[in-house]
């Protein structure tokens, strides 16, 4: 491999770490919302009663 | 549940992107190739760029855990999480970028030297800090005593340090680049590392407000889950 | 007061340890076996063993000491007897100064044993070599149990204590562990590091003074 090439691993490898934070962050964004929504029924059926 | 307050986050944002652009263009075109390493020389600007927020989110996690338990207030504890969070991402990113360029330039993958032994030690530190919460299921236990852990863990960074350096002197030193800045001359490649650092520590402002935004989002949701349940019991 | 309280739990901790046996038997024998694996290994890969006393002597310490740090506090929980210690009237950092005392007296006791045995293993002189091993030695233990009592009392609280406390403790220790063996592998070979003992006598004293102030914060149920 010459230098090109580990420069590219190198940089490939940061981008696909902060990736994976990323959406590590955007998958427990997701996750809270869909339990916000959850929230929302029950409080609606609560409120129906 | 709090707004994010898309103002401050929205700049932060454009200044974030701009910067990373600006960073890149130079450490990879501007910027002129090492005399001696070549185009590998170009993984350092990065490298350099992520160990500098890992230290200071360690640092932080220190502060926040000692204001925790002065205040009590849970959101320090969330925003000494964040930080950890994204000072383990950081390190991670040292310690994978770390070996891909020592391998070129000292012809091992890794080499026990002090700076990976220490940034290792470091990542191991902090990614106990991490899991400790996990196994914890009372919310005020698991706060104070991930606090505890994390002024430990952060006070422990420089003695990591020094302690891999002193003992160091009996070993060979790798060859090449025995210093990391032996190889910055000219004015384009210290640009393109300021550039970087600015592009990285803005990097680590951004996610670690989301960090800590979606800390705080869980736990006011548990809260209200919490809440809707005794309502739903009354009914 | 204060050396009541260390005498108190210092009596208490030797006699429990009498009667069981378990510091003894997890770290002492536990040793052996480790260095029964070591001979083994270094022979099999060309090292040469005799070579190695000092790198089995601390891998010895933090394998057991893990062990036996993490067994003596399981056994304070068992019939509330922790429970009852923070209920003590007494500053948090007194206690801590007091089972920091207890456990290093019978870390350092064991490690104390390990010499011998160590020296019997590898044909070293017992003489002034091993002599010299001495205070490197219990400054090292003395960190380790030092960071070791805070952490395994935050580690209990979790679900997983036995995997959780070695996972965050070594790494933590490191420091200690890097100037301790530094210290004894050069009294191995015949002189006396002063620097090493000053550095030691650094560390210890700012893990004592952290585990003085943060232990308050562990007691509280």
């Amino acid at each position: 491999m010459n230098g090109l090439g580990y420069l590219t691993a190198a940089y490939s490898a940061v981008w696909l770490i902060l990736a994976y934070f990323i959406t590590s962050l955007l998958l427990k964004n997701r996750r809270l919302l869909r339990e916000l929504s959850q929230i929302e029924q029950r409080v609606k059926t609560l409120e129906n009663r | 549940m709090k707004q994010p307050s898309l103002g401050f986050d929205g700049f932060l944002m454009v200044v974030l992107i701009a910067l990373m652009q600006v960073a890149l263009i130079w450490a990879l075109v501007v910027a002129p190739a090492d005399a001696t390493q070549g185009d590998v020389q170009r993984i350092f600007y990065f490298h350099l760029g992520s160990i500098w927020p890992g230290f200071v989110a360690f640092f932080y996690v220190l502060y926040g855990s000692i204001r925790y338990l002065m205040s009590r207030d849970a959101k320090w504890d969330r925003r000494s999480y964040a930080s950890g969070q994204v000072g383990l991402a950081f390190c991670t990113i040292v310690l994978v970028t770390g070996p891909i360029w020592a391998k070129p330039t000292w012809g091992v993958w890794w080499a026990w030297d002090a700076r990976l032994t220490s940034t290792l030690l470091m990542w191991l530190i902090f990614l106990g800090y991490i899991m400790l919460r996990d196994y914890i299921d009372d919310q005020a236990k698991r706060e104070r005593l991930s606090a505890v852990l994390g002024i430990i863990g952060a006070s422990m960074v420089p003695f990591v340090y020094f302690s891999t350096r002193w003992f160091e002197v009996q070993h060979p030193k790798p060859v090449v680049m025995g210093d990391a800045d032996s190889g910055i001359k000219d004015p384009n490649m210290i640009w393109a590392l300021m550039l970087a650092l600015a592009a990285f520590t803005v990097l680590y402002v951004v996610l670690w407000r989301r960090g800590t935004e979606l800390a705080e989002a869980d736990a006011d949701l548990s809260d209200l889950r919490l809440r809707l349940s005794a309502l739903e019991d009354e009914a | 007061m204060n050396s009541n309280l260390i005498s108190l739990l210092l009596a208490k901790d030797l006699k429990r340890e009498l009667r069981s046996k378990e510091i003894f038997l997890s770290s002492f024998l536990f040793s052996l076996i480790i260095l029964c694996i070591f001979y083994f290994a270094a022979t099999s890969s060309n090292v040469d063993f005799a070579k190695l006393p000092n790198t089995a002597l601390w891998i010895c310490i933090a394998f057991s000491g893990t062990i036996g740090l993490h067994r003596t506090h399981q056994a304070e929980l068992v019939n509330g007897c922790y429970k009852a210690l923070m209920l003590a009237p007494r500053a948090a950092g007194n206690l801590y100064l007091a089972k920091y005392v207890a456990n290093f007296s019978l870390l350092g006791l064991m490690s104390l044993l390990l010499l011998p045995l160590i020296s019997l293993f590898f044909n070293l002189k017992f003489d002034t070599q091993i002599a010299m091993a001495v205070p490197g030695l219990l400054l090292g233990v003395s960190g380790f149990v030092a960071i070791g009592t805070l952490t395994v009392v935050i580690t209990a609280n979790t679900r997983i204590s036995d995997i959780l406390f070695p996972v965050i403790h070594l790494p933590l220790v490191v420091p200690v562990l890097i100037a301790a063996v530094n210290c004894t592998q050069i009294a191995f070979q015949g002189k006396f590091s002063w620097t090493g003992i000053q550095i030691l006598c650094i560390l210890n004293l700012v893990f004592l003074s952290l585990g003085y102030l943060l232990y308050e914060f562990l007691l509280e149920e």
